[in-house]
């Protein structure tokens, strides 16, 4: 964390955070029809006909995505590293780990395209890589999280009568819980990023037109999508900032 | 009058410091593993094994397995359950025949499924194959928990086994294989095509990125803001990334067509490895400064005490304590490396995507598997390969990982 | 109250406690002493379940402990440890109304309550009520511990090193504190500690045990004056009478005489500097004074008894 998002957690906690708006109002800006052909135009990079499907519903269906695959992810799992780190399940615990480190190591290509095969194109192959690559830092922040609280409370939790499930509600999930959150918020930003790949499998999003303009030799409308998904990326980090700092 | 009951590892739980686990009561929950192995393996036993089609793109049927082979795998499901019972020091025997039974089963469906079928016929794994192999595999990793120190290596004792069967051509019948004894020597083009662009990206971007590294660590503003940039750029998608890369390349060859001449433009090797290296330079660059700057000051600090020159500092002092973390930034660009190389065919720079993107284009399932299951594989790999590389080299300095 | 019968605890073929028999009487403060390792945490965890016992038994008024659910036990016993252990994600007031909530217990009640507790262990319940334990010292933490462990106004308390991990001016501060609450609410606390020093200050009784067993079981007295075995006068030491004395206060053994002539010392110090002084001046009496105004005198031969309630409790700062 560098020293001046310190100092703002430390002055600004009351003061509404204005500048997470940069980026979201950047981003509705150039989704505003015609501004971001007319931006790009001096580049001569290429010729940008009408965009089909409009920039607004490839932003939608992008979000659209990462927000249904966020919301799997956390009911998937925040109860599986709750499971593995119970005790006696160290095993289990370090299966869940060795699996958390190979999804960050395997190309997020390799595991869109591996789900085609069982799945057929469009945006389903493309949910379940979602799924599956935002899974890795929920489960390895929320294993993180919970193996991080503190013995000494938990010994007292347990000395007090409190029962296993009291422990996990009462201390050890709010406990977790910043870790956890900061792990959600990475999901959700390399989501954006997962999904844009996922064009190339015919899901749609803010993908569609970096592949094409690749596939076309047209960098105007790789451009666009990049330049999107970019600022979608920001906007989405920007916000979830605002509950989840950064680890 | 009542005893209390002695309880097992279950009951008691060790939550304090006070007791120490001892490791039998860490190996204690590896059937918990075991168990969630045989899950899939009963479930994939029970599914299709082979899709059988007239020719690679037509609809096809499903084929189960015969009883005899059914039972088979149900047993070797619940093998390595029993082995961890009643023989644990077997345990590992018993996951690594599931994982041989699985490729046995396989190449053994896929030629009977054959037998009588024109030559364009393709015979390929259903869902049953990938939901044992699963499971056997996460038997398999149960089983090593098992093992200790050299003896981890027999976890392994499958792998060559596997390639026996693959090198004996049991598994020819395997529309996997099929399509990579067509695609032979291109594929291994592709692939070293593959290695080649990460191994120049990886190069160059070491090559620019340790000096920048270097100099930008001692200058506390331009760290800084090195660092900054670095986390921004982190969030930024990686495919839009390469994509904002390409672009400038793009504008020159435009606006210079002597450079296009020259071959660059915004297609094809040259473009994909300028991306690639600016790419990596990333964590090379971050990881650096962070390591550099981690140096504690007062080891430092005592060289200068000691009459050390700057340059006695930075080699003997520096670069040893930074090492660790510098490495671990290469190894990061290296694996981040072999996934856009693979998004990289898109702009005709060949590779194991080229592959992928065949296979998305054509609906063909084995081709995708044909690039990406080496290209995760590599991935993999190199991981593991520059992991090692990492603890060799901390354990030549004298430190530990 | 507490009785032990033939307890035992086993890991695989080595014994953490064998055949253990105590009585931890009402109201008492009994010391579980003995060097580490000895088998007295795991007595202590086996009273309220967090160990099971592999052998024996516990009972709690004639009840044994088996047969309730462990949960229900625990809520009905005080616990603190010497991390401590406060939940660093609620404040004061939320740490020690814990076992009251567990209980069901009406908020309105349990806010009373937990002032009450504050003030009893010396924090003042509007100042620290909504601190959160990342802002206390070691000493107010723990402090808060205790307060914790009184909430639902358990009539048995289990303390594990205590005051192990608080620096010694704080150790001595919140010694004297919890003696004085120990005195008004008597309580039947047993309390682990390897500290010879807190153990004669604090404890009525004292259990010492080595490897597992016991090695003696009487007060302070009897195991300074009449050890059992050589293990128990080697572990308390040649100057175990002294450590005893370092406990008490000067006035603790004050009785009414004529001060005139004699050496002055402070009420309220210690009786082994008192000693000292005694040696030092060459004096068989010492004149005791607080604030000015002599209270008594102290003779050599009154340092002999040790007095079973120190007639003055002084309230404490907080540390």
């Amino acid at each position: 964390m560098t020293s001046s998002s310190l100092t703002a957690a430390r002055t600004g906690r009351r003061r509404w955070p204005w500048g997470v708006l940069l980026w979201p109002s950047l981003l509705l800006l150039c989704l505003i029809p015609g501004v971001l052909p007319r931006l790009l135009a001096p580049l001569n990079l290429g010729e940008l006909t009408a965009f089909d499907p409009p920039l607004w519903r490839l932003t939608l269906t992008h979000l659209g995505l990462v927000a249904l695959a966020t919301g799997v992810v956390l009911g998937l799992g925040v109860p599986l590293a709750v499971a593995v780190t119970r005790p006696g399940r160290v095993a289990l615990r370090q299966l869940a780990e060795t699996l958390v480190g190979l999804g960050q190591t395997v190309p997020t290509f390799a595991i869109l395209a591996l789900a085609v095969p069982a799945l057929g194109f469009g945006w389903k192959p493309t949910l379940l890589g979602l799924i599956v690559y935002g899974l890795v830092p929920v489960v390895s922040n929320g294993i993180a999280g919970l193996q991080s609280v503190d013995t000494s409370a938990l010994d007292a939790a347990r000395g007090m009568g409190m029962t296993g499930r009291q422990r996990l509600l009462r201390v050890e999930l709010p406990l977790a819980l910043p870790v956890l959150l900061a792990g959600v918020r990475t999901s959700t930003v390399y989501n954006v990023g997962t999904a844009t790949v996922g064009a190339a499998l015919g899901a749609g999003g803010l993908g569609e037109p970096i592949i094409n303009g690749l596939s076309q030799q047209n960098t105007a409308l790789v451009l666009v999508g990049a330049v999107l998904s970019a600022l979608l990326a920001l906007s989405l980090d920007a916000v979830l900032g605002l509950f989840a700092p950064r680890t | 009058m009542s005893k209390p009951t002695p309880t097992g590892a279950g009951g008691n739980r060790p939550s304090a410091p006070l007791l120490s686990v001892t490791k039998n009561a860490v190996r204690g929950d590896v059937p918990q593993v075991l168990v969630l192995a045989a899950l899939p393996l009963l479930a994939g036993a029970a599914l299709p094994w082979v899709l059988l089609r007239p020719n690679r793109l037509a609809p096809g049927e499903y084929l189960r397995l015969p009883p005899a082979l059914l039972a088979l795998m149900l047993v070797l499901a619940l093998l390595p359950l029993l082995a961890a019972r009643f023989l644990p020091r077997l345990t590992w025997l018993a996951a690594g025949l599931a994982v041989v039974a699985v490729f046995w089963v396989v190449g053994l469906q896929t030629r009977c499924a054959l037998v009588g079928q024109a030559e364009f016929a393709r015979a390929s794994a259903a869902a049953g194959v990938w939901l044992s192999g699963l499971g056997a595999l996460i038997a398999v990793y149960g089983a090593g928990l098992l093992l200790v120190g050299r003896q981890k290596l027999l976890a392994w004792a499958w792998v060559p086994a596997v390639l026996a069967l693959v090198w004996a051509g049991h598994l020819s019948g395997w529309s996997v294989l099929v399509e990579a004894r067509n695609e032979g020597p291109r594929w291994v083009q592709e692939l070293a095509q593959h290695l080649r662009l990460v191994g120049t990206a990886l190069g160059l971007s070491t090559l620019i990125g340790v000096p920048l590294a270097v100099w930008a660590a001692g200058r506390e503003r331009v760290a800084v803001a090195v660092l900054g940039l670095a986390n921004a750029i982190q969030t930024l998608p990686s495919l839009a990334l390469l994509g904002l890369l390409i672009a400038p390349l793009s504008a020159l060859s435009n606006a210079f067509p002597a450079l296009r001449a020259a071959g660059i433009s915004g297609i094809g090797v040259a473009p994909a490895l300028t991306a690639m290296t600016l790419y990596a330079l990333l964590p090379i660059l971050r990881n650096g400064v962070v390591a550099l700057r981690g140096v504690p000051a007062g080891a430092v600090d005592a060289a200068r005490g000691m009459g050390m020159t700057g340059r006695q500092i930075f080699w003997r002092v520096q670069v040893p304590l930074a090492l660790p973390v510098w490495l671990t930034g290469i190894r990061q660009a290296a694996v981040l490396l072999v996934g856009v190389a693979s998004v990289a065919a898109l702009i005709g720079a060949g590779g194991l995507g080229t592959y992928i993107f065949k296979g998305l284009q054509s609906a063909a399932a084995d081709l995708i598997l044909l690039g990406a299951v080496p290209a995760a594989l590599l991935a993999i790999g190199v991981d593991a390969a520059l992991r090692g590389l990492e603890v060799w080299l901390g354990r030549r300095f004298g430190r530990v990982g | 109250m507490i009785e032990l019968q033939g307890l035992e605890k086993r890991y695989g073929d080595s014994f953490a406690v064998r055949d253990l028999n105590l009585v931890f009487a009402e109201g008492e403060l009994t010391a579980l002493l003995g060097p580490s390792g000895c088998g007295k945490t795991t007595t202590l965890r086996m009273i309220n379940r967090l160990i099971e016992p592999t052998g024996g038994r516990v009972l709690l008024r004639g009840q044994d402990t088996h047969t309730l659910k462990p949960e229900t036990l625990r809520r009905g016993i005080g616990y603190v440890i010497q991390q401590i252990g406060l939940f660093p994600h609620l404040n004061v007031a939320q740490n020690v109304a814990t076992v009251p909530d567990l209980l069901g217990r009406p908020a309105r009640d349990t806010e009373r309550r937990v002032d009450e507790l504050l003030d009893l262990v010396g924090l003042s319940p509007a100042e620290y009520r909504f601190k959160k334990p990342a802002e206390l010292s070691g000493g107010q933490a723990q402090r808060v511990g205790v307060a914790r462990a009184l909430a639902a106004d358990p009539p048995v308390l289990l303390m594990d090193e205590p005051f192990g991990a608080l620096d010694p001016l704080a150790r001595d501060k919140l010694q004297d504190a919890f003696r004085d609450i120990q005195r008004r609410l008597k309580k039947t606390v047993i309390m682990v500690t390897h500290d010879i020093d807190e153990a004669l200050r604090l404890a009525d009784r004292i259990a010492l045990m080595n490897a597992g067993e016991l090695a003696q079981f009487g007060t302070p007295d009897d195991l300074i004056h009449r050890p059992a075995s050589d293990f128990v006068r080697q572990f308390l030491g040649e100057d175990a009478a002294l450590r005893q004395l370092a406990g008490r206060r000067a006035a603790d053994f004050a009785h009414p005489g004529d001060p005139a002539g004699l050496p002055t010392v402070d009420a309220q110090l210690d009786a082994r500097s008192a000693l000292g002084i005694m040696l030092r001046e060459g004096a068989d009496a010492l004149a005791v004074t607080q604030a000015g105004e002599s209270i008594g005198i102290l003779r050599w031969s009154d340092l002999q008894t040790i007095p079973m309630q120190p007639p003055i409790s002084i309230r404490d700062e907080v540390t």
